[in-house]
């Protein structure tokens, strides 16, 4: 009995041993390794990419928690041979840059443009005020291709973006030029119109490609029984141009009905912009903005108020520089000229941090002299410098009281004074029959409510801890002062 | 019969336990395919400049996995790689090789270079001008700055020839530590992450540290004391301790310290490695130094 069960227990325990071990029976699915066959997959996607006579389109998105600035069209030349990219974005008409790229494996198939491209990787560029850059990627998991469509299907590594990649039928100066005019002639603030019988209305937000529903709902009727309206719910999705309009990042819900694109006419000085969804037979009214002005309107004398009242006034001039996108502005000092900014989007101008001119040149102004903590001695004094040999003198935005900052991006935009008539509608040529302009945050930056400007010195054109920095000492707003607070009016004479 | 049936299972598992394994042959081939970056003038020059002589890997082009993903930057242009790579050389590595031999920079340098276009901006509103990582990669940030930045030589020594200095001093401290000593001169006035704060910002001298960011640690000062000495001349470095005042002999009591060290452990004399650094320096900015050319020689 005892053997037996002894027996009986090896029996088993040798049944459990031939029962683990090791009998693979397994079917390959695959002639190569994995690695071979992305090896492959990469190799195959460099040739189309390379080989594309024109090159490519890149819908490139942009965001992060900081910010979202929705979708930019670039254009692509690879040279699968040297490893090199030529890009072009819509933000700039003929600007191309080259540098490498490389298709790669990091987690999965990666594209990755690994030397620095001014267009590529703008977005991602951090600085003291974006410390995390602006949400740009510019390594891409390859999420697929399509050989027949030619589509690469693109995710941002670190941002996460969606992006995509389409082969173009003409040069990408060509593409690019277009798609130029077409982001500089889109400047539809507002729109309306009904789903059924609900109404929509929103906002375009051009400088950051965001479009903007809104669901209202009816909450009452004013005097003569029309419905009044109340905004229930803002739908908000980033956008793209394309040819023929904009096409959204992801699919837009409206009252029920998907959106996903619309077309509409780029030529917006001569027709009434309709957004059209032709896949809904859907169609809104595009508005441009009600203050929107040409460039040329600008052009002329004004007076200038600043203070807290607007005490201190300046008589200046908008000179047209003949690029119709700046004016020199004369007249507020002696010893140098400011250029203010058309925006033909939001169809005002703006003063913006910039380097002071030479009068009437585009010189940068410079000087060896400056008025504040001297990095040699460490006291506060007028320093006088050899060197550096040169300190530039910038005209700083600023929040009274608070910072400062010569990032280009940051200002002040002149908004029209719009009047009204009895009925409390706009009336725009009561409006334009004096134009007088008031002075409000560009919002370029987030941590500044610019309301003010000073001029500052710095040892070189972008520093970021200059140890030379100071007020300047031989330049000067008219009347003395190297500041000026609280910018308030700009009237037209 | 029972014995039977027992042997015939038994011999049953045993075949079945025996035959179970068969062995796959092992491929000569790796599993692992290394994606090839195609190669350019710049590549083949680092590779007879960098690569061969002293077995440095030069890397100008961005990997994510070099680059500290705290923070948010950007590649190194192309152009400005080539500048610093020429700087590198001709200011750090053949400046070692002429005062302590070239075996020495073969044996203690760093094996890796990482370069980036952006300096890595912090929350704290400071930035970060390079790194070194375990006694084997400098990294190097703002490279894409570098034409503003290399104006002077304040400047370029400010900005990135003085943290390879002070990046390779940790590494040499990781082979061989420096005295202890050293952390007990001004043992007390160490303030980490408050050094970029006022009042350390300004008053570090009088506080008897060369440099703001010498107050960040012992190890710190260290590196901030001796890439500080090699990159100045002996009228700054004596301006510095006149202005320190009082605890300017501490300062000179650490440079002692670096001194010996450099001499004791690596048979480096600090003021020969000054004079060289400078007068390669001199050479730069005379413009004995072709900083674009990528021929090899």
């Amino acid at each position: 009995m005892k053997t037996r069960h002894i027996l009986s227990a090896c029996l088993f325990g040798l049944t459990l041993l031939g029962a683990q071990s090791c009998l693979k029976s397994y079917v390959e699915y695959f002639d190569t390794s994995s690695a071979e066959r992305i090896a492959t997959y990469l190799s195959d996607l460099d040739a189309m990419l390379g080989g594309e006579q024109y090159g490519w389109r890149m819908e490139y998105f942009v965001g992060n928690e900081d910010g979202d600035f929705g979708g930019i069209n670039l254009a692509l030349k690879f040279d699968a041979e040297k490893g090199e990219v030529t890009a072009m974005s819509e933000e700039n008409e003929t600007d191309a840059y080259t540098s490498h790229y490389v298709l790669t494996t990091d987690s999965g198939p990666v594209l990755s443009f690994d030397t620095y491209n001014p267009i590529l990787h703008k977005y991602g560029t951090a600085s003291p005020e974006y410390y995390e850059g602006r949400g740009g990627d510019y390594q891409f998991f390859i999420i697929g291709y399509d050989k027949d469509t030619k589509v690469v299907r693109l995710k941002g590594k670190r941002n996460g973006k969606l992006c995509s990649l389409h082969p173009l039928s003409e040069s990408i100066e060509a593409f690019n030029a277009r798609m130029y005019d077409h982001s500089r002639n889109f400047y539809v603030g507002t729109f309306d119109g009904f789903i059924g019988d609900k109404k929509v209305t929103g906002d375009i937000d051009v400088n950051n490609r965001q479009f903007i529903a809104y669901e209202m709902e009816v909450y009452g009727n004013d005097e003569q029984g029309q419905p009044k309206y109340d905004i229930a719910e803002t739908k908000s999705v980033p956008y793209i141009l394309t040819e023929n309009g904009l096409r959204f990042y992801e699919p837009l819900e409206i009252f029920g009905t998907t959106f996903e694109e619309f077309d509409f006419n780029f030529d917006m000085a001569t027709t009434d912009t309709l957004f059209r969804s032709k896949a809904n037979n859907i169609t809104f009214q595009g508005h441009i903005p009600v203050d929107w002005l040409p460039y040329e309107f600008f052009a002329g004398d004004y007076v200038f108020a600043y203070g807290s009242s607007g005490e201190t006034k300046l008589n200046i001039s908008l000179i047209p520089t003949g690029d119709r996108q700046t004016f020199r502005i004369k007249g507020m000092s002696n010893q140098f000229d400011l250029m203010a900014e058309y925006n033909v989007r939001t169809g005002r101008i703006e003063l913006r941090a910039q380097h002071v001119r030479v009068p009437d040149t585009d010189d940068i102004l410079w000087t060896r002299k400056y008025s504040g903590y001297d990095p040699e001695t460490g006291l506060s004094k007028t320093v006088t410098v050899d060197n550096p040999e040169r300190l530039y003198i910038r005209l700083c935005a600023w929040e009274e009281g608070g910072y400062l900052t010569f990032s280009t991006e940051v200002g002040m935009t002149a908004e029209l004074v719009v009047k009204t008539d009895l009925n409390g509608k706009v009336d725009m040529a009561a409006s334009l029959a004096n134009p007088a302009f008031r002075w409000v945050d560009n919002k370029g930056s987030r941590s500044i409510a610019t309301n003010s400007f000073l001029l500052y010195v710095y040892d070189t054109d972008e520093s970021v801890d200059s140890p030379y920095a100071g007020s300047p000492v031989d330049a000067s707003f008219l009347g003395g002062s190297y500041q000026m607070a609280y910018l308030q009016t700009l009237t037209k004479k | 019969m029972k014995r039977i049936l027992y042997f015939c299972f038994i011999v049953a598992a045993l075949t079945l336990g025996a035959t179970a394994c068969v062995k796959d042959e092992m491929s000569e081939d790796s599993v692992i395919v290394v994606s090839k970056t195609k190669q350019n003038d710049f590549d083949r020059w680092l590779e007879a400049n960098f690569l061969l002589p002293y077995n440095i890997d030069f890397k100008y082009r961005f990997e994510m996995n070099e680059s500290d993903m705290n923070y948010f930057t950007i590649p190194a242009s192309y152009e400005y790689s080539i500048v610093m790579a020429h700087l590198v050389k001709y200011l750090c590595i053949e400046t070692y090789d002429e005062v302590a031999g070239i075996t020495f920079t073969r044996r203690y340098f760093p094996k890796m270079f990482f370069l980036t276009g952006e300096w890595e901006y912090r929350n704290n509103g400071t930035i970060i001008l390079g790194t070194a990582e375990g006694g084997k990669k400098i990294f190097l940030a703002g490279v894409n700055l570098l034409p503003q930045y290399m104006k002077t030589a304040e400047d370029l020594n400010h900005y990135y020839i003085k943290t390879i200095h002070h990046e390779f001093t940790h590494i040499l401290n990781q082979n061989i530590d420096y005295p202890i000593e050293f952390a007990m001169i001004t043992g007390t006035g160490y303030v980490a992450d408050s050094w970029s704060d006022y009042p350390y910002n300004q008053q570090f001298l009088e506080n008897g540290f060369i440099s703001d960011y010498a107050q960040y640690s012992d190890g710190e000062d260290f590196a901030e004391t001796l890439s500080e000495f090699v990159t100045h001349d002996q009228a700054w470095w004596d301006e510095q301790v006149r202005k320190a005042g009082a605890k300017g002999s501490l300062i000179n009591a650490k440079l002692d310290i670096v001194k010996s060290y450099m001499q004791d452990s690596f048979e480096i004399d600090l003021d020969v490695l000054r004079a060289t650094v400078l007068r390669r320096q001199k050479d730069v900015f005379d413009g004995q130094v072709d900083l674009h050319s990528i021929t090899i020689k």
